[in-house]
C-alpha cells in the first residue's frame, strides 16, 4: 500500500544529516555544549540529535520542492530524535520498538494543575514513569473534564474504541510557562508582555519550545502490534453525571497512530508543524482503499466520511459505530519519497523496526513569516487524519474543496490562540486549559 | 406512514428555542424527539457554508445557506416594494420556479416584511449577530406605564434568574455595571461569563464625541453591547474560569452571516449538548405538517410530518410523532403557520380560540444612517458591532412614539450601501482610477466610513399578520406564509425621531452624512412628507403571544396553550410587545422558563 | 499573454508591488488563477487578451508604464473595460459582465474562488481583512491598524 515513488536520495540525505546536531540528553535538558560535541562523533544516518532549526541553503529557491524538502527533512530529523530510546544508547528501533524521549516530557496536565498551583520542577525520570491517558477530545476545555465539550467529536476506531490524545512539551517551553506563571488564570491575566516562547536557533545552538501531540488507539482485534509503537497506559474516563458517563479506569496497551510536532524557531515564529501518522490509519481520497485500516472500513459504504460519530459520545458505550476517515489531501510525492528513504534507514537497523510504519504527512511553515500575521503558511492546508479528522475539506461533486480559514491549517488555527486573558499565546491553545487559583475569601 | 415510539416530549424545530428545551428536558431525564425540517448539523457544515458564502456574489445573511425547496426560507434579496393592489405571486403551481422568482414569502403589504430566518439544524442562530441585551423593566409593562401596547404576564424580576441561565449557556461577554440602565438589576454577585468585548476605534470616537449630548433628556452614553461571542474569561462565583472550549473572537467581521471559527454562539452547541444527554433523538429533513387533536379532551395526540432526501427532490416519507407533551419551536412565522394550517379538526387552527395566532407580527424595523468621519475610524475590523447607545430605549416619549436603540456598526457602509463593492465599482468603472490613485482613494474614503442602525419599536397590531397561503405551496405541498404588514404612526414617528437623532449625532462628531448607494429600498415609506427606509432586523415576534387572558393571548406565561393542555409554543412569537432589545436572549430565558414548567408537568403526571 | 506580462500589467493596474502580485515564493498562485480564468474561452471575447498583451508591450516600451497604460489601454474603450475587470479581480475576486459598463451597483457574475475572495486587495488596502477571513487576534480592532497595505502614498 505504501509502495510509491521509491527514490533514493542518498547524497542529499547524508548532507543533511551532518548539519546542526545536538546530542540527545537523557535528562531532557538540551544543552548546546553537548550538541557541539556530538558533531564530531555522530556520523551514522539515524541520529538522536534534535535539530534547533531548519536550515535552508541559498540554493533552495523553489518552494514546492526544494524548500519543502528542507522542512520535511527537519520533520524527520525531529521525529527520529524524539523517538530515540530515552534511556539507552541503542539506536531507534534496534529492538523493534523502544520507549521514547518525548514520552519523558511534561504532560499538559502536569503543568496546568486543577488548582492553578505551581507545577513540580522538570524531572524526566518522574515524568516518564507512567502513561495516563485521559483526553478523548483534541482540545479539552478543562483537562480533568476531558469529555467536554467535544465540539468536533471523538475519533472511534474499527473496534469501537475511542482514540486518546496526549500533549507534552519540552523543557524550554515548560520553563517559559513556569517562570512567567502562565500556568494559572491569574498569572495569565497579569502577564502584560507579548507571549514569546523561545525559538530554536542554529547559529547560537539554542533550542526552541517544542510541543508534541500524540494520538493513541487501544490495541485490539485486527491490529498488528508489530506495526505500532506501543505503550502500556492507564486509561481514565472521568465521570460526567449529566451525561451518564461513569468514572472508569483501566489498563491497556495503546498504539501510536498520530504524532504532531510543533517547533518554535527564530526564523519560523509561527512555528514549524510536522505531522506524522501510522500508515494504516486511512486510505487517501481517490486512491485504492484495500487493506485493513484503523479508521476506515471499505465495506461500510453507508457511513458519511469524516463526520462526527452519532451522539451521545461516551467512551464507555459499547457498540458505537466507528469513524469513517479518508485522507482528503494526498501526501506530496516528494514527502512520500523522503519517507521511503527514511524507512530504509529504519529497516537497516532492524527489519522489524516499528518506526517504518510511520509516515510524514507534511510539514507546514510560514513562508513570509514577517510580512503577514499568519506568515503565509505553506502548504496552505494541512491535516492529520487522527487529529483534524473532521475539518480536512469537503467533497463536492467528487472533488475536494478547501475553505480558506476553516479547513485545517495548523498555523491558520493556532494563530488565533490566546491566553485566558485574551492575549495572543504564541500559537498554543494549551494556556487556555489553565485553572484559576481559588481567590482567598474576603 | 410510521408512528414513532411514545416520547415524553415532541419538539418541532431543532433551532434555538427547540435545542434549549431539548437540552433541559434531556438533562432532567425526559425522553425527547426533535423534528427538524432542515438539513442535519454535521462536521463539514461550517466549511461548506463559509465556502458558499465566499463564492456568493451577494453577501446577504442567507448567502452561506442554499435554498431548500422542501423547507424554504425567505431571503433579503426578495424584499421589494409592493404594488397596490399586490400582484398575485408568479408561477405558484411550480414551487421551485416560484420561490426562485419571487421569494418564499407571499407579501401582501402594504409594506414588505423585511426579516428572514433559516431552516436547518441550529436554525437562525447560524446567522445571528450575537447581541444579547436584556429588556428593561418598563418593556414588560408598556400598557400600564405608557398606555400603549399590552403588558407582559411576567415582570423583569420573574425573568431575571432565567436571564442568568441563558447568558451562561450562550456565553455572553459583557460588563454588569455598564448594563444597569433604566432599572435593569442583576442577581447578587452576578458576573457575566466573559468580560465585555473591547470597543472598536469607532466606538471610542463616538464615546468621546457624544459625552455631553442628550436626546429627550437621555444622555447618549455609548456602552459595550453584550455579545454571544467569546471574550476574556471571568472567574465564575464557584471559582472556576469560564471556558466553553471554543476560540476567542478573531474579529472576522462576519458574525452575520456566519462565524468561520464558531467564536460566536450558535444553537448547534446546545443541540449537541442535548444529544449528548442520551435522552434526545432527532429526525432531520422532517417537516411538521399537521397537529392532531383529540377533540374530546383538547389534547394534542400527534404531529404529522413529511420527509425528503434532497433539497429539491420529492417527498420520500411521512409519519406521526407521538408523545406526552408537544412543543412548537419552529420560529415565529413557521410556528404560527403550522398552528393555522392544522385546521382539519379545528377550522380556526390549533391553539387559536383567541384568534391571535399569526397576528401581532412585529420586527424591529431598522433605520440606517451612514456617513464619513473627519478622521479615520478603520471599519471592517472586529465584530460587526461592539457598542451601542441604549439610553434611548426608555422614556416618557413612549406615550407617543416608538423607542429605539442605536447599534454602532463596524462594517463601514457594507449594510446600507454595499461597501466596499459599490464604491469600488464607481472608482474603477466611473472615475477610471487605477494603481496608486485607486489606493489613495480607498485609503482616504473607506477608513472613514461608519453607520448607525436604529432598531425601532413596533407595537402589536392585529392587522399585521401571517396566514398559510391558500394557493402557494412549497415543494412538499405545505403552504407558504402569506404576510400582511405595515408600520403604524407610532413606529413611523420613531423613524422620524431616529433621523433627528442622526442630525444631532453626526453634528456632534462632525461627520458628513451620506445617502449614496442605498442598496435596500423595498421598505420605503413616507411620514409627514418625509421619505424613510425600513430594513428588517431579523427579530420576528408576536405571532403566538403569551398573556394573562385566554381571550386575547395564545399561551399563558409558561408558554402553554390556553386551548390544549399538553401543547407549548415557544420562540420570539411569545412576546406580547417587541420593545427595542434584540430578542433572542429574552427568548432563551423564556424557553428555560417553559422547560421548568414542562418538566414539572411531566413529573406531576408521572 | 505571458504570466510575467500579466503580473507586470497587474502591478500597474493595482498599484501593488510585484512581490504581492507574483511573489517569488508563491503559496497562493493568485496571478496564475486569474490569468487562467482570463484565457479560458468564453470569459473574455476572443482576441481581446492578445490585444491587451500587445497594448501592454507598447505601454512598457514607452519607458513609463503608468503613462503607457493610460495611453494604450485606458484610452481604448474595450481594453479599458477589460482592465477594469482585472482590477476588480485583484481587489475583490469578482468578475463582471464585460459587455456592460462597470458602474456603481453593477451586479457581479461570479466570485472567481474562495481563494480569490480571501486574497482581495481592497481589504488590506484599508487596513482591514476580507469579511469572514481574519488572521488577526482577539481585540485587534481596539487599536489602529499597524499598517495600511501598502503604505499610504502621502
Ligand atoms: C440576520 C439576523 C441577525 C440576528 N441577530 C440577532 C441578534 O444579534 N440578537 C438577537 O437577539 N437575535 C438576533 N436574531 C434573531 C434570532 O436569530 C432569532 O430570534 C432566533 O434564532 C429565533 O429562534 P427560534 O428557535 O425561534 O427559531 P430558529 O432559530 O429559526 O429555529 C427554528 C427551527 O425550526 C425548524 N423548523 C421550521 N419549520 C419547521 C417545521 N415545520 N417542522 C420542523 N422544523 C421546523 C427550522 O428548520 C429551525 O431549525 C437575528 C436574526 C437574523 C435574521
Ligand atoms: S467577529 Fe468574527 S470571529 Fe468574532 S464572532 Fe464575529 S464572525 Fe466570529
Amino acid at each position: 500500500m505504501r509502495k510509491t515513488n521509491v527514490i533514493i536520495l542518498g547524497a542529499v540525505i547524508m548532507a543533511f544529516f551532518v548539519s546542526f546536531y545536538a546530542c540527545h540528553n537523557p535528562t531532557g535538558q538540551t544543552s548546546p555544549k553537548e550538541a557541539a560535541d556530538s558533531l564530531k562523533t555522530s556520523e551514522t544516518a539515524l541520529r538522536d540529535s534534535l535539530p534547533y532549526n531548519v536550515s535552508i541553503a541559498k540554493t533552495d529557491t523553489v518552494l514546492d520542492t526544494q524548500i519543502r524538502r528542507e522542512f520535511d527533512k527537519f520533520s524527520w530529523q525531529s521525529f527520529i530524535a524524539l523517538n530515540w530510546p530515552a534511556d539507552s544508547t541503542e539506536k531507534i528501533g534496534e529492538h523493534g520498538d523502544n520507549n521514547t524521549v518525548w514520552e519523558t516530557w511534561k504532560e499538559n496536565y502536569q503543568v496546568f494543575l486543577p488548582d492553578g498551583s505551581k507545577p513540580e520542577p522538570w524531572d524526566t525520570a518522574k515524568q516518564g514513569r507512567q502513561k495516563l491517558l485521559v483526553q478523548v477530545g483534541k482540545t479539552p476545555t478543562v483537562l480533568t473534564d476531558v469529555t467536554q465539550p467535544f465540539l468536533t467529536g471523538p475519533l472511534i476506531d474499527q473496534n469501537g474504541q475511542y482514540t486518546r490524545f496526549q500533549i507534552v512539551m519540552n523543557k524550554e517551553m515548560f520553563d517559559y510557562i513556569d517562570t512567567n506563571t502562565l500556568y494559572n488564570y491569574q498569572g495569565q491575566l497579569n502577564f502584560k508582555k507579548t507571549i514569546d516562547f523561545p525559538g530554536g536557533d542554529n547559529p547560537t545552538k539554542t533550542y526552541g519550545a517544542i510541543m508534541v501531540k500524540a494520538s493513541w488507539k487501544i490495541m485490539g482485534k485486527g491490529d498488528d502490534p508489530a506495526r505500532f509503537h506501543t505503550a502500556k497506559a492507564t486509561i481514565h474516563v472521568p465521570a460526567i453525571p449529566d451525561r451518564h458517563i461513569k468514572d472508569t479506569t483501566f489498563q491497556a496497551v495503546v498504539g501510536l497512530v498520530g504524532l504532531h510536532i510543533g517547533t518554535k524557531s527564530k526564523t519560523n515564529p509561527q512555528w514549524i508543524w510536522s505531522t506524522f501518522e501510522q500508515v494504516d490509519n486511512c486510505p487517501t481520497f481517490g486512491e485504492p482503499d484495500n487493506g485493513h485500516y484503523n479508521f476506515y472500513d471499505k465495506s461500510a459504504t453507508g457511513r458519511k466520511i469524516n463526520n462526527k460519530p452519532d451522539e451521545p459520545w461516551d467512551p464507555n458505550r459499547p457498540g458505537q459505530t466507528p469513524s469513517q476517515i479518508v485522507r482528503l489531501t494526498p501526501v506530496f510525492s516528494g514527502t512520500r519519497a523522503l519517507t521511503d528513504s527514511i524507512h530504509k534507514l529504519f529497516t537497516a537497523v532492524n527489519p522489524k523496526s516499528v518506526w517504518q510504519y510511520y509516515e510524514l504527512v507534511g510539514t507546514q511553515w510560514p513562508v513570509h513569516a514577517n510580512q503577514l500575521p499568519a506568515g503565509d503558511p505553506f502548504p496552505v492546508f494541512m491535516a492529520n487524519a487522527t487529529l483534524e479528522s473532521y475539518i480536512q475539506g469537503t467533497v463536492k461533486a467528487g472533488k475536494v474543496v478547501y475553505t480558506q480559514g476553516v479547513t485545517s491549517s495548523c498555523i491558520g488555527c493556532h494563530n488565533g490562540a490566546t491566553t485566558l486573558g485574551g492575549r495572543t499565546s504564541d500559537f498554543t491553545y494549551l494556556l487556555r486549559t489553565a485553572a484559576a487559583v481559588k481567590p482567598t475569601k474576603k | 406512514m410510521s408512528t414513532t415510539q411514545n416520547y415524553d416530549a415532541i419538539i418541532v424545530g431543532g433551532g434555538w428555542a427547540g435545542s434549549a428545551i431539548a437540552w433541559k428536558l434531556g438533562l432532567a431525564g425526559k425522553k425527547v424527539l426533535i423534528l427538524e425540517a432542515g438539513i442535519p448539523f454535521q462536521s463539514d457544515n461550517r466549511e461548506e457554508f463559509v465556502e458558499t458564502f465566499f463564492l456568493a456574489t451577494a453577501k446577504t445573511p442567507e448567502a452561506p445557506y442554499t435554498q431548500n425547496y422542501n423547507a424554504p426560507r425567505p431571503s433579503v434579496l426578495d424584499i421589494k416594494q409592493i404594488p397596490n393592489p399586490p400582484e398575485p405571486p408568479a408561477d405558484c403551481s411550480s414551487p421551485i420556479v416560484s420561490i426562485d422568482k419571487g421569494g418564499y414569502f407571499i407579501q401582501q403589504g402594504p409594506m414588505p416584511f423585511g426579516s428572514t430566518y433559516e431552516r436547518l439544524a441550529g436554525g437562525t442562530s447560524w446567522h445571528w449577530l450575537g447581541t444579547c441585551l436584556r429588556l428593561v423593566p418598563n418593556d414588560f409593562k408598556l400598557k400600564s406605564t405608557y398606555g400603549v401596547g399590552v403588558d407582559w404576564p411576567i415582570s423583569y424580576n420573574d425573568l431575571s434568574p432565567y436571564y442568568d441561565e441563558a447568558e451562561f449557556e450562550i456565553g455572553v461577554s459583557a460588563d454588569v455595571d455598564e448594563q444597569m440602565i433604566h432599572g435593569i438589576t442583576f442577581s447578587p454577585d452576578y458576573i457575566y461569563p466573559m468580560q465585555r468585548i473591547p470597543p472598536s476605534i469607532l466606538d471610542q470616537v463616538l464615546t468621546e464625541g457624544l459625552k455631553n449630548v442628550a436626546i429627550d433628556n437621555n444622555p447618549l452614553t455609548v456602552t459595550g453591547t453584550p455579545a454571544g461571542r467569546n471574550g476574556v474569561s471571568n472567574i465564575m462565583n464557584d471559582g472556576t474560569v469560564y471556558n466553553n472550549g471554543r476560540r476567542l473572537c478573531q474579529g472576522n467581521t462576519n458574525c452575520t452571516p456566519i462565524c468561520p471559527i464558531q467564536a460566536k454562539y450558535d444553537a448547534t452547541i446546545t443541540l449537541n449538548k442535548a444529544l449528548q444527554t442520551g435522552n434526545v433523538d432527532i429526525l432531520y429533513q422532517t417537516v411538521a405538517s399537521n397537529i392532531l387533536i383529540d377533540t374530546a379532551t383538547g389534547e394534542v395526540t400527534g404531529i404529522e410530518y413529511k420527509q425528503y432526501e434532497t433539497k429539491n427532490g420529492p417527498q420520500t416519507g411521512s409519519g406521526t410523532a407521538t408523545g406526552s407533551k408537544y412543543i412548537i419551536a419552529a420560529h415565529a412565522i413557521e410556528a404560527a403557520k403550522l398552528l393555522l394550517m392544522s385546521n382539519s379538526q379545528l377550522p380556526a387552527g390549533v391553539a387559536n380560540t383567541s384568534g391571535q395566532v399569526g397576528r401581532n407580527l412585529m420586527d424591529h424595523p431598522v433605520n440606517l444612517s451612514w456617513g464619513s468621519m473627519p478622521d479615520p475610524v478603520y471599519p471592517f475590523r472586529g465584530p460587526l458591532s461592539t457598542s451601542g447607545i441604549e439610553t434611548t430605549r426608555d422614556g416618557s416619549f413612549r406615550n407617543t412614539r416608538a423607542a429605539y436603540r442605536i447599534e454602532i456598526g463596524n462594517e463601514g457602509w457594507n449594510w446600507p450601501a454595499g461597501s466596499p463593492y459599490t464604491q469600488l465599482q464607481g472608482y474603477v468603472g466611473e472615475q477610471g482610477l487605477f494603481g496608486q490613485d485607486l489606493i489613495s482613494q480607498i485609503q482616504h474614503d473607506f477608513v472613514r466610513q461608519f453607520r448607525l442602525g436604529y432598531l425601532i419599536e413596533q407595537l402589536p397590531e392585529e392587522t399585521n399578520y401571517i396566514v398559510p397561503s391558500a394557493n402557494c405551496k412549497d415543494n412538499l405541498g405545505i403552504p407558504r406564509p402569506e404576510i400582511h404588514y405595515n408600520l403604524d404612526d407610532y413606529t413611523r414617528a420613531g423613524f422620524q425621531a431616529a433621523e433627528q437623532a442622526t442630525v444631532t449625532i453626526f453634528g456632534a462628531v462632525n461627520a458628513t452624512p451620506s445617502t449614496a448607494n442605498r442598496v435596500a429600498t423595498g421598505g420605503e415609506f413616507t411620514y409627514q412628507n418625509e421619505t424613510y427606509y425600513s430594513n428588517g432586523a431579523g427579530h420576528v415576534m408576536g405571532t403566538h403571544r403569551m398573556g394573562d387572558d385566554k381571550t386575547t393571548s395564545v399561551t399563558d406565561a409558561n408558554m402553554k396553550s390556553w386551548d390544549h393542555d399538553n401543547l407549548y409554543i415557544v420562540g420570539c412569537g411569545s412576546f406580547p410587545t417587541g420593545a427595542t432589545a434584540n430578542p433572542t436572549l429574552t427568548m432563551m430565558a423564556l424557553a428555560f422558563k417553559a422547560s421548568d414548567a414542562i418538566i414539572a408537568d411531566l413529573d406531576l403526571n408521572a | 499573454m505571458t504570466l510575467n506580462d500579466f503580473a507586470n500589467l497587474s502591478v500597474v493596474l493595482t498599484g501593488y508591488p510585484l512581490s504581492t502580485i507574483l511573489p517569488q515564493l508563491d503559496t497562493q498562485h493568485q496571478a496564475e488563477e486569474f490569468l487562467e480564468f482570463l484565457q479560458t474561452p468564453g470569459n473574455v471575447p476572443a482576441g481581446e487578451m492578445d490585444n491587451l498583451a500587445a497594448a501592454w508591450q507598447k505601454a512598457t516600451a514607452s519607458g513609463d508604464p503608468v503613462q503607457g497604460v493610460k495611453t494604450y489601454i485606458m484610452a481604448d474603450v474595450t481594453l479599458a473595460r477589460l482592465a477594469q475587470n482585472i482590477i476588480m479581480l485583484w481587489y475583490l475576486g469578482v468578475w463582471y459582465d464585460l459587455a456592460t459598463p462597470l458602474t456603481t451597483g453593477s451586479f457581479a457574475i461570479q466570485v472567481i474562488s474562495g481563494k480569490a475572495y480571501k486574497n482581495g486587495l481592497a481589504w488590506g488596502t484599508m487596513g482591514a481583512h476580507p469579511m469572514g477571513y481574519s488572521e488577526e487576534n482577539f481585540g485587534y480592532w481596539n487599536t489602529v491598524p499597524p499598517f495600511l497595505n501598502p503604505q499610504p502614498s502621502n
